[in-house]
């Protein structure tokens, strides 16, 4: 870790797994249903918050990464910060598991983690484009550690919407900081980076939903709200929609 | 202060609409909005916490929960069940044609229904955002020939209907002057606004609107009012 762009990968198989949210079984079958067959599995983020099984979900996610850095990819999602740590329920967990003096280690770690990845041709994201973002490689150079993030630009890859019925970068009811990103720009930030689509979470769903044509997938594979948790399967050229 | 989508004995009480629902649903039988399972932000009162909301460092006013305060002042009013009528198809679109014995080169179908009067644009108002999450990309049709004068708000008796306790029971209000598109608030509580391309501009009684803006409800509905 260190590096808020990660190196691209071409895989022949790949699993994309969106917010779990500490539910811990969802990552529990991943390692064990999908693990095996992938060359490549991507976390993108959320792993805390909104349950109280935070700690063991990360820990179990960060074990895989640590037997096989190759094959485990964690981004970083909103909920990785100081920002929402406090109100949703993680820090509590940590104080009450570990004690609060242990919250500091954690928001180390999330201060340093990636943002995104190119897999296949696919933008792996937590949340998706920020304005003022042209080029794919400009994620590189953005600051790390960075606490919540503070950067505009890497708080806006963590916190953005899309909506294909804008244009452009719309302020977003989630608070100062954050948009709504419409089809026309993200249109041309696919094709002005070659790309295919955007793969992220962050929007809760009933474990998927396309936007602006498909070329927008938000996957959500948390418990906490009630509907299904949804992973993506890419094998070759075939995207699978798959609930666990 | 009260919690929101939070349980108390065998029902749960809607984010959104302010609906009561048995233990077991995970989603409001009323309005389709996804239970709020957290508790409530310190500095945000009964917000809706399925979305992360940010807690600025300098907050823009607090949102009023209008609900107590417009049942106090509404104190004798029959309660009304929501009930998201406006959310459908438009009334004009289920057109009957009986089949022709055999096809007549000189018939022209029509492709709007005989009531619209011609010339004049339609439009339609499409969910941005809103608490409801199911309520997101789907559009209300604003008829102006059916409905002069288009009320939003959260009651159920107004044109369009917006499941959101932010919004005001009677919060605004769109007419046709011509053609001219005009938005009105109705002195809600928290606001109505239209986006001028950088920020939301609040809106003090009368404006125009071209179509294609976009609109916000209090701070959690934005809206698109789109013309065909």
């Amino acid at each position: 870790m260190g590096r808020p762009l990660l190196e691209s990968r071409n895989v022949g198989r790949a699993v994309f797994v969106g917010d779990t949210h500490t539910a811990v079984d969802v990552t529990q079958t991943v390692l064990d249903k999908y693990y095996e067959d992938a060359e490549l599995v991507v976390f993108l983020g959320d792993y805390v918050d909104r349950g109280n099984t935070g700690v063991e979900n990360l820990g179990l996610i960060a074990s895989m990464f640590l037997e096989d850095p190759r094959r485990v990819i964690m981004l970083r999602g909103n909920h990785e910060s100081p920002l929402t740590n406090p109100y949703y329920g993680f820090l509590d967990e940590v104080t009450e598991k570990l004690g609060v003096a242990s919250y500091g280690g954690f928001k180390e770690f999330f201060q340093a983690m990636p943002y995104a990845v190119v897999v296949n041709d696919y933008l792996c994201v937590h949340a998706g484009i920020a304005a003022s973002l042209d080029d794919v490689s400009e994620i590189a150079a953005l600051p790390l550690p960075d606490l919540n993030p503070d950067n505009p630009v890497a708080f806006q890859l963590l916190w953005n919407d899309p909506r294909d019925m804008i244009e452009g970068f719309v302020p977003s009811v989630r608070g100062e900081g954050a948009f709504y990103y419409g089809s026309d720009v993200t249109q041309r930030f696919l094709q002005d980076n070659s790309l295919k689509g955007i793969i992220r979470g962050h929007e809760v769903v009933d474990g998927f939903r396309e936007d602006m044509d498909g070329k927008v997938i938000t996957v959500f594979s948390s418990r906490y709200h009630g509907a299904s948790a949804g992973i993506l399967v890419l094998d070759h050229e075939k995207m699978e929609q798959v609930r666990i | 202060m009260r919690l929101k989508g939070r349980s108390h004995g065998s029902t749960w009480t809607c984010s959104a609409c302010g609906a009561e629902n048995d233990e077991a649903l995970q989603v409001c039988s009323s309005c389709g909005g996804d239970r709020a399972g957290d508790l409530a932000l310190p500095q945000s009162p009964e917000s809706d916490t399925f979305e992360d909301k940010l807690l600025l460092p300098e907050p823009s006013p607090e949102p009023v929960d209008i609900e107590e305060e417009e049942k106090e002042a509404e104190r004798g009013e029959p309660e009304v069940p929501f009930q998201p009528s406006t959310i459908i198809s438009s009334p004009l679109s289920a057109i009957e044609t009986t089949p022709l014995p055999a096809p007549d080169p000189t018939f022209q179908p029509t492709p709007e229904p005989a009531s619209q009067p011609m010339g004049e644009g339609r439009y339609y108002l499409v969910f941005v955002n809103t608490p409801a999450h199911s309520l997101v990309k789907s559009k209300v049709p604003i008829e102006f020939d059916v409905f002069p004068v288009i009320t939003i708000g959260r009651s159920p008796e107004n044109v369009v209907v917006v499941p959101d306790q932010e919004v005001s029971r009677k919060h605004a209000e769109l007419t046709a002057e011509g053609s001219k598109l005009v938005l009105k608030d109705l002195k809600s509580k928290n606001g109505t606004f239209v986006y001028d391309g950088k920020k939301f501009e609040q809106v003090t009684g009368s404006v125009e609107v071209k179509p294609n803006t976009i609109l916000k409800f209090g701070t959690g509905t934005i809206v698109r009012l789109v013309s065909e």
